[in-house]
């Protein structure tokens, strides 16, 4: 079930309204949200309910063995590492066996040695990456003794499958969120009109900016070889904003939902076009994903605690499995050896925190020339590594590059008006609104003070998208 | 929670408010031309000598100001024969002068599932059931709403408000595929239309087979002369088509032509046609290849007679 469809906008406030009011004891509480998203998951394909289900079951059950061999490191660890492989060893074989096998024939071709490609062409069931993350940061921290296992069968089955981020994220850490299932939710009238601000914010992203510039987008890169290359600036930028749009709109929407059933998610995006380097883009963009990276691999591999080569090495490592994490292609891990060599220079010359904290123009309402350089040149950094990863084959991305570079001449792509104007919307919102969680949450003070001047901006959000919505793309990060 | 609910409420009121009005200002006053052709031929169908149906193949490529007698373009995008033979029969009361009906009969055409039966194609049932008082829907249906198809209301609504002209002409053809506008990269996207052309079965081809001999018996009855045409392709569409799925569809040719002693006019692998004619690998430009198309065509229906 989509979040921007028909189904979803009858399915919302239903499940909404039996879960506060009919099953609001908390076990019942917990085993109608399963069925909610068990329902909203199997509208997409209700065979791969077995798969979150068997994912779900062996982390539970790894989590009481974890308990019932307490102080046997020996064991604790084989069933550590049995439930890690039993996961990946599902993801593996949905997502990346054809590509692994294409890869090694067609090295053993370039060695001259004969071998057959086989493949299993399966379909990749939506969201795997996601919720198979999810359940191995639950059993790792049981491992880790960050957080002791649950007894709580329907707490856990809620923690896998809640439907708000089960296909898109963010990825939750069992810290936060299985704690939220095990205690008793409460409805909050504040949090509730902030989760519908966010739901409204995160429509506009997916439905106006992300879906507009996906024409634009589309277009360029389908027929690269033949478009000047001032458009194909363009497109990489429009990919830019239509991957934001796209995603951050999920996550938005996602957690503007969770807030209503009284559930806080962690955020996945920060204002990332507002970094002023890649360090600081890459602790801005997937929040989720990226922290859950380097608390279960970065950290444990030393981090950046056991000299400069190894720290090089462990970011090397991050960002290709990043890559590869999106997707089984060679594009993919370009892209993540792209961003690392972005990284690494940063890293060596002891600058990667430089921005770690804060916003850009903080109390003010310019940015400094130094700083509106410092955004751009990472933006156009990391749009060029969207053209990566946009590309079908890496020989793809490299002619589309060369080409932007060779035929480049200036150009203002104008037939494009509602995918230009609602980038520099989305641009100016988050601009003024950086220091807040999202575009659309209110100061208490001033004008938006007033309900009127709410409703006005609301209602101005809902006409943006009832006029300007484009035909709808899937939502990007599904197929990871 | 009571204030909350009363809030969401009050805005969904004002939502669903202002959705309606869009549903009446989209019905009322965006041109269409479904709308458009459906008052013509309410009008004028008495008039009419050749009249035009099929897909956007014919709704682009056949031109009805060249020809000499009074002609009408009736085709629709994606029209398939069952509302060909809606259309047609439509305006059977009207028809004093009708001679020749013109039916485009394309690679696809006896294999693209029923609107009904599309998760994508149902939206241009819409377009008869709204516009061309075309009951094959309650009125209760998804049919019977813009608001259904939220991509093509909200485009709508944006082109009430920007003012965006019409594309088509007075006698019903589509004039937006302009050779001005042209797509580009026809080798790649011929090779894709065919592939997105080409159908995994056969399920639908009994219906549609079904409906091409209602047209043919209709014709008949009222010795009407029925034309089969197959319009100009780029050679990177036709030269990816799945053979089975062509070969099929000769012969259903085949078959109306024997029984109902039909002409077939098919202008597939043409080669006056060159690259200045074409919009996209499937399609002639409405103003250059239309031109030359339909000056060809009514040199070749003037020979049939």
């Amino acid at each position: 079930m989509l979040f921007n469809s028909f189904e979803f906008l009858l399915f919302l406030p239903v499940v909404f309204l039996l879960y506060w009011k009919v099953f609001y004891r908390l076990r019942v509480q917990n085993l109608f949200v399963v069925a909610a998203s068990y329902l909203f998951y199997g509208w997409w394909n209700w065979r791969f309910l077995l798969l979150i289900a068997l994912t779900t079951v062996c982390s539970y059950a790894s989590g009481l063995l974890l308990e019932r061999f307490d102080g046997r490191d020996g064991l604790r660890k084989l069933v550590s590492i049995s439930n890690i492989v039993l996961n990946l060893g599902v993801l593996c074989i949905y997502k990346y066996f054809d590509f692994f096998s294409a890869s090694l024939s067609a090295m053993m071709a370039a060695l001259g040695i004969g071998l057959d490609k086989v493949t299993l062409d399966l379909i990749l069931p939506v969201g795997i990456s996601f919720y198979t993350f999810q359940a191995l940061s639950y059993t790792i921290d049981v491992y880790r003794g960050k957080i002791a296992p649950t007894h709580d069968v329907p707490a856990f089955f809620a923690y896998i499958s809640f439907f708000p981020q089960l296909v898109a994220g963010p990825i939750e850490r069992a810290t936060n969120l299985l704690p939220q299932f095990l205690g008793p939710r409460r409805f909050d009238y504040g949090q509730a009109v902030e989760g519908m601000r966010q739901i409204l914010w995160g429509l506009f992203k997916k439905m106006v900016v992300a879906d507009n510039c996906a024409e634009v987008v589309n277009y360029v890169f389908d027929g690269y070889q033949s478009i000047d290359g001032g458009m194909l600036v363009w497109g990489g930028v429009f990919f830019a904003f239509q991957i934001y749009g796209d995603f951050s709109g999920y996550s938005d929407i996602a957690i503007g939902t969770a807030r209503l059933f009284g559930i806080r998610l962690m955020r996945n995006f920060n204002f990332p076009y507002l970094s002023r380097d890649i360090a600081e883009f890459w602790r801005r963009w997937h929040i989720s994903l990226n922290t859950w990276f380097i608390d279960y691999i970065y950290i444990p591999l030393g981090g950046s605690r056991r000299g400069t080569a190894i720290a090089i090495r462990n970011v090397l490592v991050i960002f290709l499995l990043s890559g590869l994490w999106h997707g089984a292609d060679w594009t993919f891990v370009g892209w993540g050896a792209f961003n690392a060599l972005l990284f690494i220079p940063l890293l060596i010359a002891g600058k990667n925190r430089t921005h770690s904290s804060g916003v850009v123009a903080a109390g003010r309402v310019t940015p400094t020339l130094l700083e509106l350089l410092q955004i751009a040149v990472t933006f156009a950094f990391v749009t060029v590594g969207w053209i990566i990863f946009r590309s079908d084959t890496v020989s793809q991305a490299w002619g589309y590059i060369y080409r932007m570079f060779a035929e480049f001449e200036p150009v203002l792509p104008l037939m494009y008006k509602k995918a230009l104007v609602s980038v520099a919307i989305l641009m100016a919102v988050e601009w003024l609104q950086r220091e807040r969680e999202f575009g659309l949450q209110f100061p208490d003070k001033g004008l938006f003070r007033h309900k009127v001047v709410r409703w006005v901006v609301y209602y101005m959000v809902f006409l943006l998208i009832l006029v300007w919505s484009h035909s709808p793309e899937d939502f990007i990060y599904f197929q990871f | 929670m009571r204030k909350f609910l009363i809030q969401c409420f009050k805005f969904g009121m004002l939502v669903a408010t202002t959705l309606a009005a869009g549903e009446y200002l989209v019905r009322t006053y965006v041109d269409n031309p479904y709308k458009f052709k459906h008052e013509w031929m309410s009008r004028n169908a008495g008039d009419v000598e050749i009249l035009v149906l099929g897909s956007s193949h014919t709704y682009y490529g056949i031109n009805p100001a060249l020809f000499d007698s009074k002609a009408f373009n009736l085709a629709n995008v994606s029209q398939i024969f069952h509302y060909d033979y809606v259309l047609l029969t439509q305006y059977a009361g009207l028809y004093d002068s009708l001679k020749t009906v013109i039916l485009p009969v394309s690679y696809f055409s006896f294999f693209d599932p029923e609107f009904e039966d599309s998760d994508t194609d149902w939206i241009y049932a819409v377009n008869y059931k709204i516009y061309m008082d075309v009951n094959e829907h309650s009125d209760f249906s998804k049919y019977n709403f813009e608001l259904s198809r939220p991509a093509i209301y909200s485009g709508k609504l944006s082109s009430l408000l920007s003012g965006k002209g019409l594309s088509y002409d007075s006698l019903g053809m589509g004039t937006d595929y302009l050779s001005g506008s042209k797509q580009i990269g026809w080798e790649e996207t011929g090779k894709q239309t065919a592939v997105r052309h080409t159908s995994a079965g056969h399920d639908a081809v009994e219906g549609h087979f079904r409906y091409a001999r209602k047209i043919a018996d209709f014709c008949r009855k009222r010795h009407l002369e029925l034309v089969l045409v197959t319009t100009p392709a780029w050679h990177s569409y036709y030269e990816n088509l799945d053979p089975i799925q062509a070969e099929m569809t000769d012969s259903l040719i085949g078959v109306l032509r024997d029984q109902y002693g039909l002409h077939y006019l098919d202008y597939m692998r043409d080669k006056r046609f060159t690259a200045d004619d074409f919009y996209d690998a499937d399609h002639l430009s409405s103003d250059v290849g239309a031109r030359k198309f339909t000056d060809i065509l009514i040199h070749d229906l003037s020979t049939l007679k």
